[in-house]
């Protein structure tokens, strides 16, 4: 009895487990111009993109702004940002971590590249 | 610092606060912020800490907005061999309100050329030397909606101009037309006019967008790049499934300095991406089938998630007509104070793992270590440790990188920006 009590309950684990794992979180709001990043630990989370000169990065002088794109975290360890109002076109963007990692965005799976990273790209008709 | 630059920030602070009779007048906006950025990097040598480069990296800026007058300076001073003040960048710019609108100004390495493609650019920042332009421009718009810029700048000796005209968005359809050569200065240089027509439609159930590209010259020197968009086979509250059709076609004497065409391709292209409205979840995938030659053609796919455990997942996964591939699996779960994560990427035969890690004490720290190796008999393993604070606008890292068979490696950058 022990035993299959013991079964069940490593079974019951497994599916938790397993929902909490594969099981997508909800959107806080339904909106479409805005992006993401899930890291609620990250001290600093910015979007550097073609819209912004990819932070002053390719501006004269080459240093990042560390308040250009910089996106604002929710209580639940969210990072957003409203992209809405950009003009028409097709833009290159990832986010910049802590000042000095880059990654791009996990949940655009379009990409492209940029100085030899591989970037996310995302498109306004108008 | 400059002392004329300094004086005119207090000049300028001081002129804000003027409440009686001011020089400045009422709808203008005035800022000014300084931007530091230090570092030092070095090694790590019998158990001590040896630096071998620093730099120090401060500019001021100071703008003027009104709506008829568009000012900014920036007076920059690196600790360089010289530390002299340099003007690292200048911008006026005089509007004429109204209907139409002129506007005419004078730039100082502040206008840097760039025209976008469907994917990758046709024309890539860095084409010129932000560093060494200096130029004047006029611009127009108003009549009907339509605007257009006309640049004319000196770059390392070379002329560079830059047309550009925008449509307004006319319900349906908007255009844009850009032009961009750079005239040598001697006769050994090489002349490079790019003409690029971007169009985007949009006919309800479906976007076109259209990229024509060319360079003057001999035949073969043209590009065509064209997609629909928002062909959406599947469109609920839940999500949707966006199909979307492309094709790149590229003359075989074209030769654009960005990384949107390849001379003599011939690519055509279907994707299908799915997009949760309601959920932290996208998937793709991605055919590309090349006409001319098997080299470019693949087959590409990802999917991204966050899921309810705070796991954010990232898969990838490429197949390459000549037998290459690469498959990429990242997972890392993360809460308010910690995150551990797990990365696998396999390219061909080589299969990389990275693990990490971080902690954050609270929400402005955080602190970082990955640790990565090829599985394979060198291993050959890197380490990263990087502690990071963000307090408003300055930013600090404090590194240590290690690389097999080399000494530990260190970086220290603190960078700020004060208004």
């Amino acid at each position: 009895m022990t035993r299959i009590i013991t079964v069940a309950l490593i079974i019951l684990f497994i599916i938790t487990a397993g929902c909490a794992l594969f099981v997508p979180m909800q959107k806080p709001v339904e909106q479409d111009n805005r992006l993401f990043l899930w890291l609620p630990g990250a001290s600093s989370v910015q979007v550097l993109s073609d819209w912004n000169d990819w932070g002053g990065s390719v501006a004269a002088g080459g240093i990042i702004d560390p308040l250009s794109g910089r996106m604002e975290k929710d209580d639940t360890g969210l990072w957003t940002i409203d992209i809405a109002g950009l003009p028409g076109g097709v833009y290159r963007y990832a986010f910049y971590v802590n000042g000095y990692k880059w990654i791009k965005d996990p949940l655009n799976p379009e990409t492209a590249l940029f100085d030899g990273r591989t970037v996310s790209i995302i498109m306004f008709t108008n | 610092m400059s002392t004329s630059l300094i004086t005119l920030i207090i000049l300028i602070a001081g002129g804000t606060d003027s409440t009686d009779v001011s020089i400045i007048p009422e709808n203008w906006v005035f800022g000014y912020d300084c931007l530091i950025d230090a570092s030092a990097c070095g090694d790590w040598i019998n158990n001590h800490p040896v630096i071998d480069s620093t730099s120090v990296d401060a500019a001021v800026s100071v703008s003027a907005v009104s709506p008829e007058v568009n000012f900014l300076v920036t007076g920059a001073m690196r600790n360089d061999s010289t530390s002299h003040v340099v003007l690292r960048r200048a911008r006026g710019v005089v509007k004429w309100p109204g209907t139409p609108w002129i506007a005419a100004g004078v730039y100082l390495n502040d206008q840097q050329p760039f025209i976008a493609g469907l994917s990758n650019p046709v024309l890539e920042w860095g084409w010129v030397d932000i560093d060494s332009t200096k130029g004047f421009g006029v611009s127009s718009g108003g009549v009907l909606g339509f605007s257009g810029d006309y640049l004319i700048q000196l770059t390392s000796g070379d002329t560079l101009s830059q047309l550009n005209v925008h449509s307004p968005w006319m319900g349906f359809a908007g255009v844009d037309y850009s032009r961009a050569r750079i005239h040598p200065a001697d006769s050994e240089g090489v002349d490079i006019t790019v003409n690029v027509l971007s169009v985007r439609g949009d006919f309800r159930y479906f976007k076109p967008w259209l990229i024509v590209a060319g360079a003057e010259g001999e035949e073969g020197k043209w590009a065509v790049s064209a997609e629909l968009r928002e062909l959406r086979p599947i469109d609920t509250q839940w999500g949707r499934i966006e199909i979307v059709p492309g094709m790149h076609f590229a003359g075989d004497n074209i030769d654009l300095p960005g990384s949107a065409f390849v001379p003599g391709q011939r690519i055509i292209t279907l994707g299908a991406f799915l997009e949760s409205r309601r959920y932290f979840v996208s998937a793709g995938i991605k055919g590309m089938l090349d006409l001319s030659s098997d080299s470019l053609s693949s087959v590409s796919a990802s999917a991204g998630m966050i899921s309810e455990g705070g796991i954010t997942w990232d898969v990838i996964f490429g197949y390459y007509a000549d037998g290459d591939y690469r498959a990429y699996v990242s997972s890392t779960v993360s809460d308010s104070y910690a995150s551990a994560g797990i990365a696998v990427e396999i390219i061909d035969d080589s299969t990389r793992v990275t693990g990490s890690a971080s902690y954050s004490p609270r929400d402005d720290v955080c602190a970082e270590v990955s640790f990565s190796g090829d599985i394979d008999d060198s291993l050959q393993p890197e380490c990263v440790l990087a502690v990071t604070t963000s307090l408003g606008p300055v930013m600090c890292l404090v590194g240590i990188e290690w690389e097999y068979d080399s000494s530990p490696s260190l970086r220290m950058n603190l960078t700020g920006l004060f208004k």
